[in-house]
């Protein structure tokens, strides 16, 4: 039995009334990692308990693939460490001095975190629609000149890499090195046309994404261990995509004015008890995980959701293309409705998965768990738990429907860059609207686990 | 020493140059913007910390096309050398430049900026042919020769006067301008000495009298060509020179001698010079007419992109920049070459004010400049004022120049052979504007608060300082130099009205009591130390008139008795002008010298033999207006001022009571409808004109002379005076030149004015101190105050000569005659009397045919039948008519009709506008009034008028109009209401009155008015008059 057929067989018996909330699946264990059980939990309520639940489980395990790869770099998803608390306290102090920038318009501030502000996501609404709108008119230029627009490469992963470069402020390396040539040209062997060019802005989209693609596998593909191979690529792709980090730190002159990178080098005053030395790695880390994050989750799921709202999935859960961007466009200063669309059009059409690390040995919800052991959260099978949602197959979106792709949004493990991304997706969608279109009968490519090609054309 | 203004450009292409290349320029963009526009205040205090750069901007322009680069475009103006300029760039701006110099190139160190900078710096150059890293283009300085240095210097110092002089003008509030400029010279503190004495030589845009833009907008002379041949001896040489040798060559090698060759080659060389030309230019043309102008609007979003970045409430100044698109003809290559040729042609020959783009002189710095490598032409201006406002400009100004650039680009209204057309249509060239244009990214100036004209001010200013000694040796210049602190330099078109006596604007028609005093300098007195002139009393006198401000000149309300003063030739050569009245180069006219009274001017006149009074016996007039209720009030003053007169020593020769009388328009009401009983009505009227004359209610209604009809209607409208400043009508806009000398006149030209080139200091008349530069020395809108002057001086200027003739009428007599030849018509039943039923309307209307109005003014060409029968305000609303084109046979306005022939406005060429313009210069500023006799009863009229040239104004109407028989076609007549009879000429005379049916004609008229006395005299200016009054008006004012 393979991995999958495992995967799959755990999930029939999970899915089961009055079956446990976890379920051990040897078959996901490893030899190199003796002792380390793997259990799997596909419900909604598990998957929400665990994600809630940081007694019992910890995140120790993206620390420590990350040190595999990257050295002292690491994310705010990992452990609730001192050096996680600083780094949440730099990103939100570089907030604060982009909010004194940005000169903020009247939308009210809010009582929240300062990144789910009204005022705040209106900035990167703003942005988002300015670089939606340029490269917008370069895709109809081109497509008027015969160049087929695709989705996924040209607009998705490319918007998000430019909203990555203003928010973040750190732009990927012009030239792109040997390994990701390889990957390129691998990608362009094996895949439909059109053909993906290291040239230009995409191609530097491309550049970066192509460096982090591999480091995103081995974190959040990673369920016990990753291979030799992939840690080695992992490494080196890690190492270049860093050294554009590190040279951005070093000149931050060359990030916006406006972008948490520069906000990071205005407030080094506010931190006088962190040593440089430890300042530019947690920066550095922050700054790397969000650009990660925008360039990668956020290209990616843009294009899944396309891809859904084209597919006949998406036609036969009551989504189309039209229908999602005119929900999109309804007027809704708060967006409360827009994330629900989100929320909701992520739920049937994107995959993911989270991996928590038991501390301590213990008894959970009737299931006895050791320490060290994973727990392998399904969220993709979660998100359609009839227990959870009425109509689970069906596209329902609602302010109240539940949400749990990327964790929850309060306590320490908040996701902060869920606002930005959220308003970056809607705004990236509604931009299309008279503009781009899917071919008839459009359907997306994969490459690599990512999103690959999704035929538009002008409108 | 002056420093040269070069201009910066940098033109660098972006390493991307992908389809995708609009995201990194929007990049770009976003980071220029941070720069700002303005700039923020630390970039700015980098820049002005260089102390040679003008203004700078930093723009991207967009790829003209996928493959294609787009460029960063950096471009200043700075002092001195431009590769000088990009190090100042490059230190001011390194770090702020290395974030877009990163995205644009991938540099990423500082120190590498000024490297990048020098490498795509390109010069400017207008030819077709160009060396490597020269961009075609054109370069134009607003102001050549001033560095940021001075222009700051000069503020500082301009700023420090400004405070002086306000602090002068309240210690010395009557100071004329030359102690003013003294005074306020020598208080300067050291700091501000310091910049006046650096030994600067004067701008460049200042008059001179040999500067070649001054005479361009008069003609294109052969001078002008031959400059421009000068200019372009090179491209000559090239078009002609090379087939003529080639043709040489090939005659010499058919055996033909060199010196026959080329004399044979030269003709066929022009030839195809010609034909190279000719075959240009229908290229150029059949390109024209392939180009489809783009009439859109321009996109709103754009706009108001540009609008949030125009007008900064910081900035008198803005900036723009247009990137156009070159038509892809390759003869547009050429033409561009030639358009730009043409400006800098301009610019380089001098027939161009430097600083100024044809008339424009609200551009600081500007340049066109083709994108190496591309077809984009990109335009950038920092300029003064609104975007629409400088477009206008270019609109109304140098729509040539425009069309010329930018009709070689894509989308220009259609433009014909380079230079016509095209931005002449001003609503698309504006919109064709505005959709070529980008929000300027980044901006800095130096100067963000001084225009062009104050920074030209500043430096006249502070030039003027410089040369103080020079400019404190005339009056005009020390005046010129104290406008350009509170105004601008008197334009030589603009009325000196403090120095033009008040007469020359009005009739001071609420100063209804008047009087007119002819006095005898009486005899020379011995000079002394104390009094060296002869005629010291008299100065005294005029020194006493001036320092009790009697003599009152057109820059202040009217007092309640006012002065004017004019002086015969015998009066100003008693008080030492001898020379200037007779013989000297530039004097008086012989006209004026030799008086109304000579033998000549008697003969050319028709004047009698003796008069009661002339300037032959008369040294000077004083004429005296009163506005007080009582006629003993006035007469009471008047008698002061003659005995003050007599108490310095001069004679009263002859004194008329002169006033104004009001016309009843009732009162002529009343005779037109009064049938029979008009003659009594008349009568009555003419008791009630004494009474109506009190009634100061009615100071602004019109005046009647002692005939009965309404006088003054019809006046020159001088341009500049008082009360003409709406657009004046065509039939009498005259130029003030044509009455004060000092002005241009109709024809564009100054009358000539009398100098004084000697010194009189003997006399303790100061000439050089006292009155003002000749014409060719008078500051223009941009004194030269380092030029010197000549020694000779105008004494004319704000002057004018002044004719005055005591024509007494006798009112009993005419109307007499009116009432018989009326009788004569109603008997005959003369057809062509519209009244044959009525004397009292026949007798009316003979006077209006005679007259050419009626007695309320209105006119016979618009009211041939009956009167108006208002107050004479429908007159003057209906001034403006013609009477050639309106009238030409005189069925109305009969030819010999007194108005008909004063002023005959189109008459003599109906329909031809020289004619008019023949007419005008003739024109008479006529300030007479009526006077009375002993019993205070109108007895006449007291003459008067202006005019700048007496035989050609008065003497010319006096004896070519009013007086010649043959006047319009006539036979023998002359004017048959206001010609005096002469010694041996009181035969009875004839009138024509044209009509249908063969007209009439009024035989037996005697004429009813007589020459009693007159002259001709000088209407001094307020410095001529001073300079009269000579030492003890010095003296009295030092006392003061």
């Amino acid at each position: 039995m393979t991995k999958d057929e495992a995967l799959a067989a755990a999930v029939a018996l999970l899915e089961r009334d009055g079956a446990p909330p976890l379920l051990r699946v040897p078959e996901l264990e490893m030899a190199s990692a003796p002792g380390v059980r793997v259990f799997v939990a596909a419900r909604h309520a598990p998957i929400t308990a665990i994600l809630c639940d940081e007694g019992h489980f910890s995140l120790h395990h993206y620390d420590a693939l990350l040190a595999q790869v990257a050295g002292p770099t690491r994310y705010l998803v990992g452990e609730n460490d001192d050096n996680r608390k600083l780094r949440l306290a730099l990103l939100r102090a570089a907030q604060r001095h982009v909010d004194s920038v940005r000169q903020p318009p009247a939308a009210p501030a809010g009582d929240g975190q300062p990144n789910l502000a009204p005022g705040y996501r209106d900035f990167i609404a703003t942005i988002a629609r300015e670089e939606a709108e340029a490269i917008l008119t370069i895709l109809r230029a081109r497509n008027a000149a015969g160049v087929p627009i695709n989705f996924v490469r040209d607009y998705a992963f490319l918007l998000a890499y430019r909203m990555a470069r203003r928010v973040v402020g750190v732009p990927a390396p012009d030239s792109p090195r040997l390994l990701v040539r390889l990957l390129i040209l691998l990608r362009n062997l094996t895949c439909p046309a059109p053909r993906v060019r290291l040239q230009g802005e995409a191609g530097t989209a491309t550049t970066m994404l192509s460096l982090l693609l591999p480091l995103f596998g081995h974190v959040f593909g990673t369920v016990v261990q990753s291979s030799a191979f992939l840690r080695w690529l992992t490494t080196r792709t890690s190492a270049r995509a860093l050294a554009a980090f590190d040279l951005a730190l070093a000149m931050p002159g060359l990030a916006p004015a406006d972008s948490l990178l520069a906000g990071l080098d205005a407030v080094r005053g506010d931190f006088p008890a962190v040593s440089d030395a430890d300042y530019r790695v947690q920066a550095r880390s922050v700054l790397f995980e969000l650009a990660g994050a925008l360039v990668l989750i956020v290209g990616k799921s843009l294009a899944e959701i396309a891809g859904y709202a084209t597919s006949p999935a998406g036609h036969a859960a009551g989504l189309d293309w039209d229908g999602l961007i005119a929900r999109l466009a309804v007027d809704d200063p708060l967006r409360h409705q827009h994330d629900a669309v989100v929320n909701e059009a992520l739920r049937l059409g994107s995959t993911s998965q989270l991996v928590r690390t038991v501390r301590e040995a213990c008894s959970w919800q009737g299931v006895d768990l050791g320490k060290g052991d994973r727990v392998l959260l399904l969220i993709d099978k979660g998100s359609r738990d009839p227990a959870a949602f009425a109509s689970p197959e069906r596209f329902a979106p609602a302010t109240d429907r539940p949400y749990i792709t990327s964790g929850p949004l309060q306590g320490p493990h908040v996701c902060y860059g869920r606002a930005i991304a959220w308003t970056i997706l809607r705004e990236g969608l509604l931009a299309t609207r008279d503009r781009i279109v899917p071919v008839p009968a459009a359907a997306m490519t994969s490459f690599a686990g990512l999103p690959d090609t999704l035929p538009f054309t002008a409108a | 020493m002056t420093v040269a203004q070069e201009f910066v450009t940098i033109i660098i292409p972006f390493a991307d140059r992908t389809a995708w290349s609009p995201l990194r320029v929007a990049d770009v963009e976003r980071a220029l913007c941070r720069i700002g526009n303005p700039v923020g205040p630390e970039i700015a205090a980098a820049l002005d910390k260089t102390g040679i750069i003008h203004f700078l901007s930093l723009n991207v322009i967009r790829a003209a096309g996928e493959g294609q680069a787009p460029h960063l475009l950096i471009e200043a103006t700075v002092d001195g050398p431009a590769a000088h300029g990009v190090n100042a760039i490059a230190q001011a701006l390194g770090p702020a430049l290395v974030p877009v110099l990163h995205m644009v190139t991938g540099l990423t160190g500082a120190d590498d900026v000024a490297v990048l900078l020098h490498r795509h710096a390109h010069a400017i150059t207008s030819g077709p042919l160009r060396w490597p890293g020269q961009a075609i283009g054109l370069p134009f300085c607003g102001t050549p020769g001033i560095s940021v240095e001075m222009i700051r210097e000069n503020q500082r110092v301009v700023g420090k006067v400004r405070e002086l002089v306000g602090q002068d003008r309240l210690t010395h509030p009557e100071s004329d301008a030359l102690a003013r400029l003294h005074r306020v010279a020598a208080a300067l503190p050291a700091a501000e000495r310091t910049v006046i004495d650096k030994p600067l030589a004067a701008p460049s845009f200042v008059d001179r009298p040999d500067a070649p833009w001054l005479t361009l907008g008069q003609s294109w002379g052969l001078a002008t060509f031959a400059r421009i041949a000068a200019y372009h001896w090179r491209l000559l040489a090239m078009l002609i020179g090379v087939p003529w040798l080639l043709l040489t060559l090939h005659l010499w090698r058919r055996h033909i001698g060199p010196v026959a060759a080329s004399l044979t080659a030269l003709a066929p060389a022009l030839v195809v010079a010609g034909a190279l030309v000719g075959i240009f230019a229908w290229l150029l043309r059949r390109e024209e007419q392939a180009n489809t102008p783009v009439d859109a609007t321009p996109d709103p979003h754009a706009l108001a992109a540009m609008l949030a970045r125009e007008n900064d409430p910081r900035h008198v100044q803005n900036h723009m920049i247009s990137v156009t698109t070159l038509r892809p003809a390759a003869i547009r290559r050429l033409s561009l070459s030639v358009a730009f040729r043409a400006v800098a042609t301009l610019i380089g020959t001098g027939l161009m004010r430097p600083g100024f783009l044809s008339t424009i002189g609200t551009i600081h710095a500007a340049r066109w400049v083709r994108l190496p490598g591309t077809r984009q032409l990109v335009f950038v201006s920092n300029f003064d004022g609104s975007w629409e406002s400088y477009l206008e400009d270019f609109i109304k100004k140098a729509s040539e120049g425009v069309s010329a650039v930018w009709s070689n680009t894509a989308g220009f209204p259609r433009t014909t052979f380079l230079f016509r057309d095209g931005a002449a249509d001003g609503d698309r060239m504006k919109r064709f504007a505005r959709r070529s244009m980008q929000p300027t990214a980044a901006w800095y100036s130096a100067y963000p608060e001084l225009s062009c004209g104050a920074i030209r001010k500043h430096a006249l200013i502070v030039n003027g300082l410089r040369h103080t000694a020079r400019v404190e040796a005339v009056a005009s210049d020390a005046q010129a130099w104290l406008d350009l602190i509170g105004t601008v330099p008197r334009p030589a078109t603009a009325l000196q009205y403090d120095q033009i006596q008040a007469i020359a604007f009005g009739g001071m028609r609420r100063h209804r009591r008047s009087c007119m005093i002819a006095f005898d300098f009486g005899s020379a007195r011995e000079p002394t130390a104390a009094a060296p002139h002869p005629f010291g009393h008299v100065q005294q006198w005029l020194a006493d008139l001036h320092q009790r401000d009697l003599i009152v000149f057109g820059d202040r309300p009217l007092p309640t008795l006012v002065g004017n003063i004019a002086f015969s030739a015998r009066g100003l050569a008693r008080l030492g002008l001898d020379r200037e009245v007779d013989g000297t180069a530039q004097g008086f006219p012989g006209v004026f010298a030799s008086g109304m009274a000579s033998e000549g001017r008697r003969r050319a006149l028709g004047d009698p033999h003796s008069l009661d009074w002339s300037d032959a016996g008369i040294d000077a007039v004083l004429l005296l207006y009163a506005r007080v209720t009582t006629d003993g009030e006035a007469q009471a003053l008047f008698a002061t001022e003659a005995a003050n007169a007599e108490r310095f020593g001069l004679s009263v020769r002859a004194a008329l009571k002169t006033g104004l009388t009001s016309f009843d328009a009732q009162a002529f009401a009343r005779r037109w409808h009064g049938g029979e009983d008009g003659a009594a009505a008349a009568a009555e009227a003419e008791a009630g004109a004494e009474a109506a004359s009190d009634d100061e209610d009615n100071g602004d209604g019109l005046m009647v002379e002692p005939f009965g009809f309404v006088d003054g209607v019809s006046q020159p409208q001088v341009r500049g005076f008082p009360g003409t400043s709406d657009t004046p009508d065509p039939l009498h806009a005259i130029e003030p030149g044509e009455f004060i000398l000092g002005y241009a006149d109709n024809r564009g030209y100054f009358p000539p004015s009398p100098l004084v080139a000697r010194p009189l200091d003997a006399l303790g008349m100061a000439v050089q101190a006292t009155l003002e530069a000749p014409v060719a020395h008078q500051p223009g809108g941009f004194p030269a105050f380092a030029e010197p002057g000549g020694p000779a001086r105008d004494f004319g200027r704000n002057g004018s000569y002044l004719v005055i003739r005591q024509l007494h009428q006798n009112v009993a007599g005419f109307e007499a005659q009116l009432t018989e030849q009326a009788e004569a018509l109603v008997a005959g039943h003369d057809a062509t009397n519209p009244h044959p039923g009525s004397l009292a309307r026949t007798r009316e209307w003979i006077g209006a045919k005679m007259v050419g109005r009626w007695r309320d003014g209105s006119a016979l060409v618009d009211h041939p039948l009956q009167p108006v029968l208002d107050d004479g305000q429908s007159a003057l609303a209906a001034n403006a008519f013609a009477l050639g084109t309106s009238d030409p046979q005189g069925l109305r306005c009969p030819y010999g009709a007194h108005i008909r022939r004063a002023f005959p406005r189109d008459s003599l060429s109906p329909g031809d506008a020289l004619g008019l313009a023949v007419t005008n210069r003739h024109r008479l500023l006529r300030r007479g009034r009526p006077y009375r006799d002993a019993e205070g009863r109108p007895a006449g009229t007291l003459f008067m008028c202006l005019n700048a040239d007496i035989e050609r104004q008065f003497e010319f109407v006096q004896q070519t109009w009013l007086a010649a028989p043959g006047f319009h076609g006539l036979e023998g007549e002359r004017d048959p209401f206001a010609l005096h009879a002469a010694d041996g000429n009181t035969a009875p005379g004839t009138f024509s009155i044209p009509g249908r049916a063969g007209g009439c004609v009024l035989n037996g008229l005697a004429r009813h008015v007589t020459v009693l006395g007159g002259g001709y005299f000088f209407l001094p200016g307020r410095a001529a008059l001073r300079f009269l009054a000579g030492k003890p008006l010095r003296d009295a004012e030092s006392a003061s």
